[in-house]
């Protein structure tokens, strides 16, 4: 009887071995948000990215208005004051929240918190507002509220679907997650994690995460 | 003998039952003050925190322009940007309401617009404050006040009207801004992490514009062609309903 729960015993360890030696399972590269903290050298770096980013678009696409009706006189008398634009709402609820919403996923990508990428989105789209598009009209109350902070909030829905496109094993919905949330696809982007989950042994599980920086 | 063993059995268990009553659950109290220590311990998980909040609801929006009133159901959306400090709410706030206008009467520049129809819009922004008090209910949720001064503009848009003269073009839009003011209470959800916690609250909204702006442009281009000083006030006067969450 002894001997027969010996091998018992020794048979059902080394089955549970060679199955914890087979089953090491291939790494996942896996989507996420990681926050940290940043320095004022990075806050200014990013800004200044953006803002030549957002300033080099508005020229491209509004070069007409801008010779049209921009002058040196009307940013003297621009600056500083703000007014209630009348542009129809497909602009002030859905082109300037969309902005606002890349600005923020751009820097939640880059590692800002939640409440930090609304505030660096919140002084992008103040500068720009006052410093350049000042030169043409006079800065808008609905820009500056609703870019960043509706932006915020569908940035905070795209996150979040994007994810769960990101990390599905469709490769539709992995392209429907890049296009939704662009800030993924480039070298900037610091969620990127390797999942390699490893069992040792019968009893012993391990996950290594590799994050890219 | 059965049935003297089943009534032995019956009295042996009946006491015991008795002597070991289910523990007393205290009584529900579906309103109740908050303790100093609940207070003490919601400033402190709340102390300096950002947060980022919408709602939308429904309502009701009265317009008052000269001797006419127009009433109608509104959709709302509002929206608040801040600070909580301690259990205080700072808020960069905005409001949203829509409603569809009929025999609307107003006046641009010169001419009397009369019987006219469309959309009617208010947008408006201000610093606004929110005051939780210290009371919960039903364990779950707790009471707040809020307020603060708003400034806002007002979209009429219209899809018919009737002019006195050929001045004016029914194509044009009609703006006033003005100052006004929120004020409203609400139920939030308790808790230490304000992420996607819900609240309901009912809000009065008062705007009263004089300085209005005749807009040309229906497209992408839009122009300001005029802006005056009216007679009279446009007043607007909105009660919504809102249910919400913290994004964050």
């Amino acid at each position: 009887m002894q001997i027969f729960f010996l091998v018992f015993l020794i048979v059902t360890t080394s089955i549970g071995h060679c199955y914890a030696h087979n089953s090491t399972l291939q790494s996942a590269k896996q989507y996420s948000y990681i926050d940290r903290d940043h320095s004022l050298k990075e806050d200014v770096g990013h800004l200044s990215i953006v803002f030549g980013l957002s300033v080099s678009i508005y020229f491209a696409t509004q070069w007409k208005t801008i010779k049209n009706t921009g002058s040196t006189q009307k940013y003297k008398d621009n600056f500083g004051r703000v007014t209630f634009d009348k542009d129809e709402p497909i602009w002030n609820f859905l082109a300037h929240p969309y902005v606002g919403s890349q600005m923020y996923l751009f820097y939640r990508a880059r590692g800002y918190s939640k409440h930090e990428s609304l505030k660096m989105a919140l002084i992008q789209s103040s500068l720009f507002e006052f410093l350049i598009e000042n030169y043409t009209e006079r800065p808008s109350i609905q820009d500056l509220y609703k870019t960043p902070i509706l932006g915020a909030m569908l940035g905070y829905g795209l996150e979040k679907l994007s994810l769960y496109f990101l990390n599905s094993d469709n490769s539709l919905a992995k392209i429907l997650g890049h296009a939704m949330n662009p800030s993924t696809l480039f070298w900037f982007y610091e969620g990127k994690v390797s999942i390699i989950p490893q069992i040792t042994n019968y009893r012993e599980g391990r996950v290594d995460l590799t994050f890219q920086f | 003998m059965k049935l003297l063993a089943l009534i032995l059995i019956l009295i042996t268990t009946i006491p015991r039952v008795q002597a070991h009553p289910s523990p007393a659950t205290p009584k529900k109290k579906y309103f109740r003050k908050l303790s100093k220590d609940e207070r003490r311990s919601t400033r402190r998980t709340h102390f300096q925190r950002y947060l980022l909040k919408a709602a939308p609801g429904i309502g009701a929006t009265r317009i008052s322009a000269f001797s006419h009133q127009n009433t109608g159901p509104a959709l709302a959306l509002s929206t608040h940007a801040g600070r909580m400090i301690g259990t205080v709410e700072f808020n960069l706030s905005s409001f949203l309401n829509a409603f569809h206008f009929t025999g609307m009467e107003l006046e641009a520049k010169d001419t009397h617009i009369y019987g006219a129809r469309g959309t009617f819009t208010s947008v408006a922004v201000g610093p606004t404050f929110l005051i939780p008090l210290p009371y919960s209910f039903r364990n779950l949720w707790t009471p707040y006040l809020l307020g603060g001064p708003l400034y806002a503009m007002e979209t009429f848009k219209f899809s018919s009207a009737n002019v006195d003269n050929n001045s004016f073009n029914k194509n044009h839009k009609i703006t006033y801004t003005g100052p006004g003011l929120v004020l409203g209470f609400g139920l939030k959800e308790l808790g230490k992490e304000i992420e996607l916690k819900k609240y309901i609250e009912f809000i009065y909204k008062g705007i009263f514009a004089k300085k209005y702006s005749i807009v040309g442009g229906r497209e992408i281009e839009v122009e300001t062609l005029e802006t005056i000083n009216s007679r009279k006030h446009i007043e607007e006067h909105s009660f919504l309903l809102s249910m919400g969450i913290y994004f964050f």
